[in-house]
């Protein structure tokens, strides 16, 4: 909570939307799974902005559509109609091969767990994004991260020899070593106890006021989305609310109200 | 149990793919061999049968000929009809200017037994000038029905004529006498009075028994003859006939084994692999009560029903492949369906299958009921082999390696002729591999961790990927890299030791005699006749002529009055006609000839001899070569000196590597030269036939090894795939990442490469020893060894590794990009 309210002051202010780095819209976006009476619409037209470095949660019941939502925009699925801007960059209609470079070079990803390449070392995990692209390693953005996450001793660990929290720690440097303009993250949290997910959520908070990356993250917890600048309701494919001063009071008084968990 | 079993099977089916399908290859390949070798039986059963059928008894005697008083005793014994007394004579047919071999018979006499030959075509022979001739002499001649043709008498040397009345059936005969015509028994008499008999067919009562018949005739005929009954006699001619057959089969058998051991490699792997991903679901079964011999039990029972389906179909498969190709190839093939050389086939995948499932299911055992909850990641295995694997391969290898090479002394020391060094050698070989089979466990992930250090750090990141996913599973990798190393071990073991006997061969052939082609005219008498310079320089022309050389011959004589024929030659274009140097030495004051003539002209090595004629005289210094055949070879100078005209006489040619001799003997043949027949000689076309069977040979096994190949490649992609289930999740964070639907292909397609170049690189390095080892054991000192490598082999075997790798990713690459990358990371929780 301290580090919530000291924070808190640095970013809270809502900053005035512009097409640029880091950008990235939803316009009236519907997504359906099935045909005809069967179909089950996960997203019902929502339309939702994020500005470049803010922390937005997203947070609803299960089945509200909170992941989804995160899928759609970070290209990871297609939308059955609406558009979907990064920047200047129209997502829908591209290629496959074209969302994959963009998912490559402009976000970064943080998963609940499973996060990492089980026969590669943290390091190497740390360094795919740009093997991946072809592109070099900027050595002192890697030393910068991993001092700041306090891993520098467990380069050389596999995951199967890091806990938990150092997993989530070096998900976290990958997702940052290639200066993407949006890191998505979902439930990063979520296979943690609560001492570990606290410095995860300092750290992206971290990284958002040191390197001003945009932050979209999916919880279902009150303590994690207090973390955040801004807070998105999600309730059966709509958005239902939003609460841009969260706090986890703030934010239990609302999930409670639609019937979510704490 | 059975039930639970079976409903896990249809679910899972998919997973058995690569087990049905090595199962299904290697029976199959066990059952076709089998048949081929009943269908083989049963040909030689239908073509000495028929030769005899309708016949109770078959007299034969060792010697071939039968005395009449056997005969007539034969003819008096209680129950018996008639005696055929089946006679042949040999003689050659005249068609045209070509003259072939044609042994005649009389028509049988037996009744049942001419009903049993019926003809193609026409009618038998009824009057004197009247023949019948088999399908095959009617094909080689070109004859038919109505025309007329002239046989001369080997024996008699007299010249008869005969119109073709009628076409027989081939092979009809008995034994190996076949006949190619038949006459009238008359007309028999006329043309070969003293004909022997190559054996009697009797005809019985139907009231007496043939069997006991045949004891009694025995007895009172004399121990000279032997008497069967029909069934008797085809069981023994099939027995005998059939030796060659049996060593074939057996070879074709072990080749059959060789493919059941790869595809038990390929099943065990793929039961390792398919258990590892059950594990929650075998953990559940746990969980809810099942014993951890009672999952044994259930996979082990899993494994009896895939290897039982397959087998079968596999079996079926065999027959049905054998049944198409007797169609296609022997239309007089007969195929029995014999349950044994099904069944067995079928207990053989079976029991494979079983055991390869063994290990396997201890693995599935071990699965403890926490696992059902417990969230596992894909395992990142570690087993070390145990000491004792290591320690058995070493042994194993450096007693196979002491025995080959123990082979390899006794070929040198003892004659090679025995084989014995050879079955020493391959036993020494078989040793040896086995160890290295062994060893695969430690030797293959060392070479993948080798590879990853040197190669994996300097690929792109899908490289990377690749040599790491490699290395996840040393097991894996190892036993899916084995199951190509023996097929390409035995590939090139069988390149390479077919090309060093190609080229050994070849040296002994080109030592013996160093002329492809050697050209004379010769007249009606035989003799050596001059040819015009004309035709000599037309033969020049033709393609596939390398290099040429004209002969010119000389009589001349030595101061003893021996008589010498000289063959002048240009030294300078001789050499390059000539496959040796022999000629290296020769000037226009030597004479090259081979060591017995030195020995009748009373000259070795360095003695000078002196040539006369016409008056003429030089000495020459004599060089003894091997190679020159009988020729007595003097520069054209020389040769001009002593008889100023000599004429023309021949040509020696060289023909290009590629040339196809019969195509060269053919244009030289065209060129038409009155009253004067060409004689060919040289060592291409025995050179050419060698080469033929040698190349025959491997491509036999070739054909028979692609078996084991195809099922290595079914265990790559099966590794593969499975490893494609396993890595879903990762598969799907590469994508949310950024890895392109080309790079998840491309970083499969190489990982298929990797495992395929490990088994191929292996095996490739093996093969060659083994190659090598196996000539020096095959040869011995009895010739010089040629070493040569077949390096276009060589090198197309690794290309067909690695297409294999690659072919063997697609379907795996496929299932991989079917699955998008937010199920991939749904399947999380």
């Amino acid at each position: 909570m301290k580090a919530n309210a000291s924070l808190g002051t640095v970013s809270k202010e809502r900053k005035g939307v512009s097409r640029e780095r880091g950008y990235i819209r939803a316009n009236g976006i519907t997504k359906r799974y099935g045909e005809g009476e069967n179909a089950v619409v996960a997203l019902d037209d929502v339309s939702v902005e994020f500005a470049k470095g803010e922390f937005t949660a997203i947070m609803g019941a299960s089945g509200s559509g909170k992941s989804t939502l995160m899928q759609c925009m970070a290209g990871l699925d297609a939308v059955t109609s609406g558009q979907i801007q990064l920047g200047e960059t129209e997502l829908s209609g591209l290629s496959d091969d074209e969302i994959t470079e963009i998912r490559r070079d402009r976000m970064g990803f943080v998963f609940q767990a499973f996060n990492l390449l089980p026969a590669l070392n943290a390091e190497q995990n740390i360094t795919l994004p740009h093997r991946l692209a072809g592109t070099r390693v900027d050595r002192a953005r890697f030393d910068q991260l991993v001092s700041m996450l306090g891993i520098v001793d467990r380069l050389d660990h596999r995951p199967a020899e890091l806990s938990g929290g150092q997993q989530q720690r070096v998900a976290i440097a990958r997702a940052l070593i290639h200066s993407p303009e949006i890191v998505f993250c979902d439930e990063p949290t979520g296979a943690l106890d609560s001492r570990s997910g606290e410095q995860v959520l300092r750290f992206l908070r971290e990284s958002v006021d040191t390197f001003g990356v945009t932050v979209v993250m999916v919880t279902h917890s009150a303590t994690a989305a207090a973390w955040s600048d801004r807070v998105v309701f999600l309730a059966d494919g709509q958005i239902s609310g939003e609460d841009t001063n969260p706090s986890v009071e703030s934010v239990l008084a609302v999930i409670g109200g639609v019937g979510g968990r704490s | 149990m059975i039930s639970l079993m079976l409903q896990q099977l249809r679910t899972n089916w998919k997973r058995t793919t690569a087990v049905f399908l090595a199962v299904l290859l290697g029976v199959a390949f066990v059952t076709a061999s089998l048949f081929v070798g009943n269908l083989y039986n049963n040909s030689l059963r239908d073509a000495t049968g028929d030769q005899v059928l309708g016949a109770d008894l078959v007299v034969t005697s060792e010697n071939g000929d039968i005395d009449a008083s056997v005969i007539s005793t034969i003819a008096e014994q209680p129950g018996v009809v008639s005696v055929d007394n089946r006679l042949l004579t040999s003689g050659g047919l005249s068609v045209g200017s070509t003259s072939s071999y044609l042994s005649i018979g009389p028509i049988p006499q037996i009744e049942a037994v001419r009903a049993n030959i019926p003809l193609k075509e026409g009618v038998w022979p009824t009057a004197p000038d009247e023949i019948a001739i088999s399908q095959a002499q009617a094909d080689a001649g070109g004859l038919t029905v109505g025309e007329t043709i002239s046989w001369t008498s080997w024996e008699s040397d007299q010249t008869h004529t005969f119109t073709i009345v009628g076409i027989s059936p081939n092979d009809t005969g008995i034994g190996m006498s076949v006949m190619g015509a038949f006459v009238t028994p008359d007309s028999f008499v006329q043309i070969a009075p003293d004909a022997r008999s190559i054996g009697l067919l009797v005809d019985l009562d139907d009231t007496v028994s043939p069997g006991s018949v045949a004891a009694s005739m025995e007895s009172v005929a004399g121990s000279s003859v032997q008497v069967r009954t029909f069934d008797d006699y085809v069981d023994d001619a099939v027995e005998y006939y059939a030796g060659g057959a049996v060593a074939i089969q057996v070879i074709v058998l072990g080749f059959a084994v060789i493919a059941m051991i790869a595809a038990g490699i390929v099943i065990a792997n793929s039961f390792e692999i398919s258990y590892a991903q059950r594990t929650r679901e075998l953990g559940l079964l746990r969980s809810v009560g099942a014993t951890a011999r009672q999952v044994r039990r259930m996979v082990l029972m899993e494994s009896a029903v895939i290897g039982l389906i397959s087998a079968v179909a596999g079996a079926l498969c065999g027959v049905a492949i054998v049944a198409s190709l007797n169609r296609l190839l022997f239309d007089s093939g007969r195929l029995v369906f014999d349950p044994v050389r099904f069944i067995v086939p079928v207990m053989l995948g079976l029991v494979v299958t079983m055991i390869a499932a063994l290990a396997p299911s201890r693995t599935a055992m071990r699965v403890q009921p926490l696992q059902a909850i417990r969230q596992t990641e894909a395992p990142l295995v570690d087993h070390r082999a145990s000491r004792l694997r290591k320690l058995a391969s070493i042994a194993l290898i450096a007693l196979g390696l002491a025995v080959m090479g123990g082979g390899i002394v006794l070929a040198f020391t003892v004659s090679v002729d025995s084989g014995m060094p050879m079955l020493v050698g391959i036993l020494g070989g078989a040793v040896s591999f086995l160890g290295v089979l062994i060893s695969t466990q430690v030797v293959v992930p060392a070479i993948a961790r080798f590879m990853a250090r040197i190669v994996g750090n300097r690929s792109s990141a899908t490289g990377e990927l690749a040599f790491s996913n490699l290395n996840r599973n040393p097991r894996r990798t190892a036993s899916t890299s084995t199951a190509l190393l023996m097929g390409v071990t035995l590939i090139t073991m069988m390149a390479v030791g077919v090309t060093m006997i190609k080229s050994t061969l070849i040296n002994v052939v080109n030592t013996e005699n160093p002329i492809d082609l050697e050209i004379e005219g010769r007249d009606d008498n035989g003799s050596l006749t001059s040819l015009s310079a004309s035709e000599l320089r037309r033969w020049q022309e033709i393609d596939g002529v390398h290099a040429f050389v004209v002969t010119y011959g000389g009589s001349v004589a030595t101061t003893d009055d021996y008589p010498v024929d000289l063959v002048g030659v240009d030294l300078t274009n001789a050499q390059k006609v000539l496959r040796t140097n022999v000629l290296a030495e020769a000037s226009d004051d030597t004479l090259v000839i081979n060591q017995d003539l030195g020995r009748s002209l009373g000259v070795t090595d360095g003695d000078t001899i002196t040539l006369i004629a016409n008056g003429n005289q030089v000495t020459l210094r004599v060089i003894v070569e091997r190679g020159i055949g009988d020729h007595a070879v003097v520069s054209q100078s020389v040769l001009e000196t002593l008889t100023p005209d000599a004429p023309m006489m021949g040509v020696w040619i060289r023909l290009e590597d590629s040339a196809s001799t019969g195509d060269v003997l053919k244009e030289v043949r065209k060129t038409e030269l009155p009253g004067i027949t060409l004689s060919i000689s040289g060592s291409a076309a025995f050179r050419a036939e060698m080469l033929d069977i040698l190349d025959t040979i491997f491509l036999i096994a070739l054909g028979l090894l692609t078996a084991s190949i195809v099922i290595a490649i079914v265990g790559i992609g099966n590794t593969l795939t499975l490893s494609v289930i396993e890595r879903t999740r990762e598969t799907g964070m590469l994508r949310a990442m950024g890895l392109k639907r080309g790079q998840v292909r491309t970083m499969l397609a190489t990982e298929g490469v990797l495992l395929a170049l490990i088994g191929c690189g292996v095996g490739l390095i093996l093969g060659t020893l083994y190659g090598i080892a196996g000539v020096y054991c095959v040869f011995g000192d009895s010739f010089a060894v040629v070493f040569s490598l077949p390096w276009l082999w060589l090198l197309e075997i690794v290309i067909v590794a690695v297409l294999s790798g690659v072919i063997a990713s697609i379907i795996p690459a496929r299932r991989s990009l079917r699955i998008e990358p937010v199920e991939a990371l749904a399947s999380v929780s």
